[in-house]
């Protein structure tokens, strides 16, 4: 199992798509600290981040998209693209079992996920401090406690949403079917989870309790010490489950 | 040690209602280079893929190294190279990348063993090319690189010489065929090159329509390749008439174009050839010949072989 980590870890390192990504995430959001910066509200200018902790807020919020195109993307690149170029047929040939084998690929690709989710805030704090200084942020006391709490259930959400993204990527034999499905997917879910819960009151219920509603609500301030357990063990336990599918569904996968 | 590196019993796969593989009972010995023969959809490669585990069998059992258990063939998987189909490499990635991943993922310890590898297949020189950019033969030698890392016993190749070049078929028989004799690799392959497996493999399974027709050896395939003296004479009409009268024999056949095959007085041709003259008649050719693994196969299968 370790051969197969430091393998998919290997490969990881060498993706361009996954390079691409944080080289992107990146420089966006140093540039948008800069334009903030450069930008005067008193001159008619949009932007308004005073302080490392607005940019940080910002880029929090930005990360909803992040992460749900993200894992999309690194889904199908890192996942589904390994049937398309074959290599996945080595990998059962390997001599390890087929458990063995999606494990190691997704808990390295839910680490690249999170890698991925946690570049934009970070960057966008970094960035936003060394040109305004931390600051301060309304309606939070310990600012420190805020950026551990908002970083830890980014990692959380992420996973969840990166084992989700896995499971489609292993069912999937080709990387666009993964990322247009997983983007449709992600993007519609919440509506879909509307519409029923109009009708069928339990799903609304579901809904309120899935990683879904909390990718929208994680980075409340105001965010009760409940609301923060549950956002920590709910996609925790998500990922859990959705890697136990993967693995089943991997297992019963002919590989063409 | 195991007489038979591996053996199939009843092996079946079905889709749906066809069967790609139909109660197959195969047998490779250990040391031998098995040539797998068959047309396009005959079930070669999904045997392959069963003994890989890409896929799972409709029903019957496969031994590996001597092992039936589910358990014990996944781990005698790491004694066993493979290459089924089109080259699986990282586009992506050099060719010291793409074996080094592998490496990785095979847990083969040293990484000496990868310039190693490169070297044995010819591909030491491609430095920083991607293997995106390599031509399909550089891509076979990389995929045949990758199947040879770790010392295997067993070597499944599935149309290994596919997009080769002529010097390049001749490299890879050479270099299997030393691979074989100098180190005892198994080896497994199927090729459309008949003439190129005749040349290399020493045992031979013909398959057709899922079915395994026949297993032979070298020697039991020449044995009946049918040896026959080739004769084209100005009137080939008279010259059948000589060779029944004079030879007292009907084991020849008149093809179309007139040249006669005759499968008897093999030992004794001087013979048939002053009974042709003697009877007046002018010969054009005449020679022994015999059936190569070509015709052998498209006779064996009952129709012209595509593959």
């Amino acid at each position: 199992m370790a051969n197969l980590i430091r393998s998919e870890w290997f490969k990881l390192k060498r993706s361009r798509v996954f390079w691409l990504m944080l080289g992107v995430l990146l420089v966006s959001a140093v540039a948008y600290c800069v334009l903030n910066y450069m930008d005067d509200p008193n001159d008619g200018g949009a932007l308004n981040a005073v302080s490392g902790m607005d940019m940080f807020v910002a880029g929090m919020g930005g990360n909803f998209y992040i992460i749900k195109i993200g894992v999309c993307i690194l889904a199908g690149f890192f996942i589904s693209s390994e049937y398309s170029t074959g290599t996945m047929k080595r990998a059962v040939t390997s001599g390890n079992t087929r458990s063995q084998v999606i494990l190691a690929k997704t808990s390295v690709y839910l680490a690249g996920s999170v890698l991925t989710a946690l570049l934009f805030p970070l960057a966008s704090l970094a960035a936003g401090s060394l040109l305004f200084g931390i600051g301060t942020l309304e309606g939070v006391s310990s600012v420190a406690e805020y950026i551990v709490r908002c970083l830890g259930l980014t990692i959380t959400v992420a996973a969840a949403h990166a084992a989700i993204a896995a499971l489609i990527g292993t069912l999937f034999n080709d990387s666009g079917k993964t990322i247009g499905f997983g983007v449709i997917f992600f993007f519609f879910i919440d509506g879909v989870f509307a519409l029923v819960g109009n009708y069928v009151p339990i799903v609304k219920t579901v809904y309120e309790y899935s990683v879904f509603s909390q990718i929208i609500h994680y980075t409340e301030p105001a965010l009760s010490s409940r609301n923060v357990l549950l956002t920590a063990l709910i996609p925790l336990a998500t990922s859990a489950a959705l890697l136990v599918l993967c693995v089943l569904a991997f297992r019963k996968k002919e590989i063409k | 040690m195991n007489e038979y590196v591996l053996r199939t019993h009843r092996l079946t796969k079905k889709y749906k209602t066809q069967y790609a593989l139909d109660n197959v009972d195969l047998s490779v010995r250990q040391g031998t280079i098995y040539g797998f023969i068959g047309q396009n959809g005959a079930g070669k490669s999904t045997l392959m893929k069963l003994v890989t585990g890409m896929a799972f069998p409709t029903s019957g059992t496969i031994e590996l190294f001597g092992a039936s258990d589910e358990r014990e063939i996944v781990r005698n998987r790491k004694r066993m190279g493979v290459a089924i189909e089109s080259p699986a490499l990282y586009p992506h990635l050099t060719a010291q990348e793409n074996l080094e991943a592998h490496r990785l993922q095979r847990g083969v310890p040293g990484r000496d063993c990868v310039a190693r590898t490169l070297k044995l297949v010819g591909l030491d020189g491609t430095g920083r090319k991607k293997a995106r950019n390599f031509s399909l033969g550089m891509k076979q030698r990389l995929s045949l690189a990758v199947a040879l890392l770790g010392d295997p016993e067993f070597l499944i190749l599935d149309e290994p010489t596919n997009g080769l070049d002529p010097m390049g078929v001749v490299e890879m028989r050479e270099l299997l065929q030393k691979l074989n004799r100098e180190r005892g690799i198994t080896i497994l392959i199927s090729s459309h090159i008949l003439s190129e497996l005749h040349l290399l493999a020493t045992h031979y399974g013909i398959i057709h329509r899922g079915k395994l027709l026949e297993q032979l050896t070298v020697q039991e395939l020449q044995e009946k390749c049918r040896q026959y003296v080739h004769i084209k004479a100005n009137d080939p009409e008279r010259a059948a008439a000589v060779l029944e009268r004079e030879l007292a024999t009907t084991e020849f056949e008149v093809l179309p174009d007139g040249v006669i095959r005759l499968y008897s007085h093999l030992e004794k041709p001087a013979s048939v050839s002053k009974a042709l003259v003697a009877g007046g008649l002018e010969l054009e050719q005449f020679m022994p010949m015999g059936e190569d693994l070509e015709s052998y196969f498209a006779a064996r299968i009952g129709g012209g072989a595509n593959g």
